[in-house]
């Protein structure tokens, strides 16, 4: 199956590689590889891997020059005072930097080189000040006992970050990069974008035009340790006098103490990495209504094919009833109020529509470790660097792509094509009431395409979400607008205006009518679809918000950022609800599981996490991808877990083991099932539709 | 890449740029498009600065010109979001208040009217009238009671059929009296 635009050569392609027995994977041999260096890699915390934490020595070249320049602004400095006989002046200038001098020895050549060279060496030394302080630490953590060293070794970030600001803002640029260079060596692997970024600082103005340095100086780097090694740091810092070390930490740091003793290297190194540092587990003890309540339309459906069944005697179909019937019966513990969020009352219509969607689940696949689900994977060929974001409504007939370009394009998966409502006067022809007019009646069907490009975004647009009864479609762009689309007129409705900056994600609140949206001014914001103004607005994270997921209940929603961190946020108060560390890298994807119990986030640096929403934990890290990892999505009965990313593999994971494990058993089992390699497409879009089939989409690169 | 000796000397400085930044593989088109946007960048400021100093009659730009027009820049692009602690009290305000809540009504929701990009994009385009041309040779007899353009046009748009609806026409110069709605049509309560 391929389909051809018109104005381009574009085509869309859909596979099916499912069951693919020649992929070239070996789940095994991967999987246990890199766990294998993960560990090495973890056990030595103060010596990263140097291979993929490099920076250009010529990066640190100019030192010579600006030495010498220094050096010539110095001397002038002394010459001019020497030539206009400035006494006074010059023993105020002594006199703060602290050298006993008398002036009579300024008077030659050579006594104007050798106050020079004191001066420098004077400047050299407050600059060491902080490099001596800092190896000092690293020694003292290095000598350390092993169960304290890992808890320790936490302070160099925000500590190394801080002495290079102070250095910056002495204007001691040259220090600064010395001092970069000498330690940036005993920082976390995962740092080096951050450290990227902080060596771009060299002037005191840079240090107001950047939000990573701004963060830490407005902001608290929060650390957790045990109190035991609180008493073994804060010993070791008050027998050094006057140390800056104590200063960052007292106004830079925020600690959180625990009782007991302290945490291994796997612990400790399990829910670092966040921009900001580890939350506090006390933050995550609030209350979250996870439940998911079960649709009443659906218990109404299936009690009316019941019915059905037994009239006509069909007793296999009743029996493949019973078991959903027990399942869905039973009131969910822990689901909110089916009124804390105002929903409009769903319609006549609506609830009809549903049907079709309530049969496929009666039909749904059964999946497991032995049961795969079937993958359709749809690649896009000659349009490398132009699509930007994939989207597909839940039932899997539309696929909505945004382009780098601004356009919107949708094309129909299924043999119904898109179509769209007749022109107003023939509609006014047709009759008003609602039981004499079918849905098919106001569609003209002479209108039938297979793609629909829809024009409006001035920028590229990087998110695009159907509405869940596929009516409207939403879209996010980089000119700061979300804009709101008829997918029966394929039309334009509305414009909401609020983020300033680009817009990065979009989503549709599973009950309608909802909302959400993120942005790099580090905001998400849900709105309602009849006001221009959003309802709530979530703030909080440090960074750009990358992506933004509702929670199957929609009461709740999930944020990943550029900070490290996944929030959780209560759509009713907009309280952040849950905080959750442990990326070392950007999270570009979320899902929920159907019962809403677990959150799934992966992003930049290869790896999925799986959280405990009741608990507010991790629950498992899954390891394997060699890539950033774009999409995740749940099987509809909760067993599988899919990933796929830049890898160019779709990966499998068995979420029922994980979650009859228990914590101890699984760092020692391996969750993955199976990996489906494309040839040399990315996999930018997962999703499981109503009967369990997986649907990938991916732009295929040559 | 290696750095070609034909090359002009600001695409060097650029790679160096590139190069102490950290990065090191890229596409070729990338210098173009860094070049372009300094080029505009740079162009950009000197105007401005230009404009300053003419304001200020003085004959040449001056570096008080150049730093004030890369100040006016500064403040409507390459800015940061605002602070934190900014938002956090914007969404304190947000938040504070319940959920709206929701009308009953039929069909999608949306905002009024006249925030939403749904009415039928019209454009009032007037006819030439014959009476018009003739107007300016005949000027002896005009009446004094001839209707002014304004009077023309109102009972044009009410019954006259010089003038006509021309739809999906561009919106410059459109007559915003025949798209604007009246207020209290809308059920808004913001």
């Amino acid at each position: 199956m391929s389909f051809v635009t018109e104005e381009s050569d574009m085509t869309l392609d859909c596979s099916l590689i499912s069951n693919m027995e020649d992929s070239l994977e070996d789940p095994d041999v991967s999987n246990q590889s890199i766990s294998d260096k993960a560990l090495e890699m973890s056990e030595i915390p103060a010596t990263p891997n140097l291979q993929t934490f490099h920076f250009d020595p010529e990066m640190f070249d100019r030192e010579d020059e600006s030495t010498e320049e220094a050096k010539r602004e110095i001397k002038n400095v002394f010459s001019f005072l020497d030539r206009k006989n400035l006494k006074t002046t010059y023993s105020a200038l002594m006199k703060e930097l602290d050298i006993p001098s008398n002036y009579d020895n300024i008077n030659s050549v050579q006594g104007i080189n050798s106050i020079t060279d004191t001066v420098l060496s004077t400047f050299e030394a407050q600059a060491d000040k902080y490099s001596s302080r800092y190896s000092n630490l690293c020694q003292f953590i290095n000598r350390s006992l092993e169960t304290h060293r890992f808890e320790l070794s936490r302070f160099l970030y925000p500590i190394f970050v801080h002495f290079y600001i102070y250095l910056i803002q002495e204007g001691n640029i040259q220090a600064a990069k010395s001092f970069f260079k000498q330690h940036y060596l005993s920082l976390d692997d995962f740092y080096r974008d951050d450290l990227r970024h902080l060596l771009s600082i060299s002037q005191v103005e840079h240090l107001e035009t950047s939000q990573y340095t701004l963060n830490f100086q407005r902001e608290k780097f929060s650390i957790r340790i045990s109190s035991q090694t609180e008493q073994l740091l804060m010993r070791y810092l008050h027998s050094e006098t006057a140390n800056p070390i104590l200063n960052t930490l007292s106004n830079n740091v925020s600690i959180d103490l625990y009782d007991g003793p302290p945490r291994n290297v796997h612990d400790v190194s399990k829910h670092t990495g966040a921009l900001m540092g580890e939350t506090a587990p006390s933050v995550n003890r609030s209350k979250v209504l996870y439940g998911v309540p079960t649709d009443q339309n659906f218990l109404e459906f299936l009690e009316q094919e019941a019915n059905e069944a037994e009239k006509k005697k069909k007793h296999k179909l009743l029996q493949n009833l019973s078991p959903h019937k027990k399942n869905k019966q039973v009131s969910i513990p822990n689901s909110p109020q089916p009124t804390r969020i105002p929903v409009p009352i769903k319609q006549e219509r609506e609830i009809q529509s549903k049907e079709p969607l309530f049969r496929a689940w009666l039909q749904q696949a059964h999946l497991s470790a032995t049961e795969l689900p079937c993958i359709c994977f749809y690649s896009f060929l000659n349009c490398y660097e132009n699509v930007i974001s994939i989207s597909i409504n839940p039932p899997g007939s539309l696929i909505c792509v945004g382009f780098s370009d601004s356009k919107i394009r949708i094309w129909a998966l299924t043999p119904l094509k898109l179509r769209s409502l007749k022109a107003p006067d023939l509609l006014a022809d047709l009759p008003q009431t609602n039981e004499d007019c079918t849905f098919d009646q106001i569609i003209d069907e002479s209108s039938t395409k297979e793609v629909q490009v829809l024009l409006g975004h001035t920028g590229p647009v990087f998110s695009t979400c159907f509405s869940p009864d596929s009516s409207l479609l939403i879209s996010a762009s980089e000119d700061g607008t979300v804009r709101l689309w008829s997918l029966h007129t394929f039309t334009q409705l509305v414009c909401y205006r609020g983020h300033v900056f680009p817009v990065w994600s979009v989503e549709f609140s599973p009950l309608g009518f909802y909302f959400a949206s993120s942005s790099h001014d580090t905001t998400l914001r849900i709105w309602s679809t009849d006001q221009i103004l959003p309802v709530r607005v979530l703030a909080g994270h440090y960074s750009d918000v990358d992506v933004c997921k509702f929670h199957p209940n929609g009461n709740y929603i999930a944020s990943g950022s550029s900070d490290r961190t996944v929030r959780l946020w209560d759509v009713l108060d907009g309280k952040c609800v849950r905080i959750f560390t442990g990326h070392k890298g950007t999270v570009h994807t979320l899902a929920f599981s159907t019962d809403g119990k677990c959150l799934a986030s992966a992003g930049r640096d290869n790896r999925v996490l799986v959280w405990d929403i009741p608990s507010g934990g991790m629950m498992v890290e899954l390891k394997g991808h060699a890539g950033c990892v774009y999409s995740l999505a749940f099987s509809r009965d909760d067993n599988i877990l899919a990933s796929g990313g830049m890898d160019n593999c779709v990966k499998l994971w068995d979420m029922r083991l994980i979650l009859n494990s228990s914590d101890s058993d699984r760092a020692s089992y391996k969750f993955v099932i199976k990996s489906f390699y494309t040839k040399s497409s990315a996999i930018n879009m997962l999703s499981f539709n109503f009967s369990n089939v997986l649907i990938a989409a991916g732009i295929y690169t040559n | 890449m290696s750095s070609n000796s034909h090359e002009p000397r600001d695409m060097s400085v650029m790679r160096s740029i590139l190069k102490e930044m950290g990065v090191t593989d890229y596409e070729p088109a990338v210098l173009h498009q860094l070049m372009e946007f300094t080029y505009k960048y740079i162009t950009g400021v000197l105007e401005d600065a230009k404009v300053y100093s003419e304001h200020a009659s003085k004959d040449e730009i001056d570096l008080r010109d150049v730093k004030l027009a890369l100040e006016m820049r500064l403040n409507h692009c390459y800015t940061l979001p605002p602070p934190r602690e900014f938002l956090l009290e914007i969404a304190r305000d947000k938040n504070s208040t319940p959920m709206p809540l929701i009308n009953e009504r039929f069909g999608i929701r949306l905002p009024p009217d006249r925030f939403c990009l749904t009415a039928t994009n019209l454009q009032l385009v007037k006819k030439d009238r014959p009476a018009q041309k003739e107007l300016p040779n005949k000027e002896i007899k005009i009446p004094q009671s001839m209707p002014t353009l304004d009077t023309i046009t109102q009972s044009a748009v009410i019954n006259e059929p010089t003038h006509s609806f021309a739809p999906f026409e561009s919106t410059q110069n459109m007559s915003m009296k025949a798209l604007k709605r009246k207020h209290d049509e809308d059920y808004d309560e913001f």
